[in-house]
């Protein structure tokens, strides 16, 4: 599997995962979310290489006009 | 009760008839131990010994009869012939993203727990379960009072349940003084849920009430506290859940359960039916029994026995009937109250079966003290107590005395320093040594019972400090 195909996976779990963020069952509603978290997480790092970057904008304008990782421009994030 | 109604997951538990969780029950064992029979030498070799099969079990009463228990030093000798995590562990040793140790203050050793990625999540899981059951709900703003991180079940599972809950937790055990946690809090403006040990609490408590601030007045919005790890007077409970205004709940729980094993439902360990609460047994998840330690039978309703852990949903390290030493007094689901299925341990009472101790959750066992103590050949002998002090916290005391003429008067002192700091170093408390003339300690002729433990009614529920 290719560094397109993981992320599009990934993709693919986020959208899913995003469906179990309305879940009624307030003991799992937590772990939905952190669940979910831990998909865009994956798919932020993942597409933090300037390669990737360069594939999202090829491929994604759709939906990011740069990068999907963290915003590193608020000034939050490693030191 | 209001976790049945926020939690399908849990109504669906609690709706399931004893048959039906007997069957639940039964299902995962066989599964653990088909499991096990292929991935670890260790039960493998146990239970070829005793006999029995995987496929031999077709009932929890076969379980009972025929899987037979292990402990501490099976889990040590284990360790000892195949380290680091022995042949009990059960999974690949690539696929351990966790270890966990015992406390390692028996004097005997530390058990080593190498857990998965899927056990973390479970360990998380099994710290959350019973603080939702107690009030806490995403979003909640949580303190944290037991110190996270570190070698212990205790320090990553709790940092993992608030994290799995969606909570806004405040992890400032061990990392903030009691009086920097109550400026955090008084800053915060807001706090729905508390979890500390019982000794904790009590600090916590005294230290708010010193400030003039009464905790129930300044936090009404608070949703539940629970607490865990020592036994307290039930007229503490009462006074003490009177004082934060919301229900103290406790929970069960240790390392080899990967979490908490039992907790009280929303009734918590202030009951108006009873003296003490019950916590139930989170029964979907772990196979607790309680059994008579000399006859292996299971004890009838409200009598005492020993606690024997099953884990149902654990891969790395899993316990299979593993008799604890835990003394607790059982009531089956029946006389629990609430219609639940689940059977109860009563709160506020677990014991043991050797004389360990919980001293601010560590593990005191009277031989590790005797071992450090008499290492020294200046000692004759000493007497120890756990006991609260004016401020609420607890102390333990060792009263010693030197033989005359093995350490000069200035010498001792640098003596008692040094056993300090070896004590602190076994058993993770600092103690307090007062010396004594020999002929103040009693003469012990047979088995020496050096230790008193003040404790139950050294709580003074609204002291003054």
């Amino acid at each position: 599997m290719n560094r397109e195909d993981e992320l599009a996976l990934l993709r693919d779990l986020q959208d899913r995962a995003a469906r179990l963020l309305d879940s009624r069952d307030a003991l799992m509603s937590g772990q939905y979310h952190h669940l979910h978290g831990r998909i865009t997480s994956l798919i932020a790092i993942l597409t933090s290489t300037p390669q990737e970057r360069t594939f999202l904008r090829e491929n994604d304008h759709a939906e990011t006009d740069g990068p999907r990782g963290p915003d590193h421009g608020s000034g939050v994030g490693p030191g | 009760m209001d976790f049945l109604r926020s939690s399908p997951l849990l109504a669906g538990l609690a709706a399931m008839s004893q048959p039906e969780l007997q069957a639940l029950q039964l299902a995962k064992i066989r599964a653990q131990m088909e499991r096990l029979w292929q991935t670890s030498p260790f039960y493998r070799a146990k239970w070829q010994q005793a006999g029995v099969t995987p496929d031999q079990i077709r009932s929890l009463d076969d379980f009972r009869k025929r899987v037979p228990t292990v402990n501490k030093q099976d889990f040590l000798q284990d360790q000892t012939d195949h380290p680091p995590f022995g042949g009990r562990l059960g999974i690949r040793r690539e696929d351990v993203a966790l270890v966990t140790l015992t406390g390692g203050t028996s004097g005997q050793g530390q058990e080593v727990y190498g857990r998965s990625q899927h056990d973390i999540a479970i360990q998380g899981h099994m710290h959350y379960l019973p603080w939702f059951m107690a009030g806490l709900r995403p979003g909640h703003m949580a303190l944290n009072c037991v110190p996270a991180g570190g070698m212990t079940t205790g320090g990553w599972g709790p940092a993992e349940g608030f994290r799995l809950a969606g909570a806004t937790a405040f992890h400032a055990g061990g990392t903030l003084g009691t009086e920097a946690k109550i400026d955090l809090l008084l800053r915060f403006n807001e706090l729905h849920f508390i979890y500390a040990s019982t000794n904790y609490l009590h600090t916590l408590t005294q230290a708010f009430l010193r400030r003039g601030i009464v905790p129930a007045e300044r936090f009404p919005m608070l949703a539940g506290i629970q607490i865990a790890a020592e036994g307290y007077p039930s007229e503490w409970a009462r006074d003490t859940q009177k004082l934060w205004g919301c229900a103290l709940h406790e929970g069960y729980g240790s390392t080899q359960g990967a979490g908490f094993i039992a907790t009280t439902c929303d009734q918590g360990i202030v009951r108006e039916d009873r003296d003490r609460g019950i916590m139930r047994i989170l029964e979907w998840m772990n196979y607790a029994e309680v059994i008579d330690p000399d006859t292996g039978n299971p004890v009838g309703p409200g009598e005492e026995g020993e606690i024997v852990l099953t884990n149902l949903d654990i891969e790395g390290s899993p316990v299979i009937r593993f008799a604890t030493r835990d003394k607790a007094r059982w009531f089956p689901a029946e006389v629990c109250g609430g219609g639940l299925p689940w059977a109860g341990i009563e709160a506020g009472s677990i014991g043991r079966y050797d004389d360990m101790m919980k001293v601010r959750g560590n593990n005191i066992w009277p031989l590790a003290v005797d071992t450090v103590v008499f290492a020294r050949p200046e000692v004759a002998e000493y007497v120890g107590r756990v006991y609260v002090d004016a401020e609420g916290k607890t102390e333990v005391e060792l009263r010693l005395a030197v033989k005359p003429d093995a350490c000069t008067a200035e010498a001792r002192p640098a003596l008692f320093e040094a056993l300090r700091e070896t004590l602190k170093a076994r058993t993770n408390v600092w103690m307090k040594i007062t010396e004594v003339p020999l002929t103040e300690l009693p003469q012990f002729t047979y088995k020496a019972r050096r230790w008193t433990d003040e404790r139950k009614s050294g709580y003074r529920p609204g002291a003054a400090p």
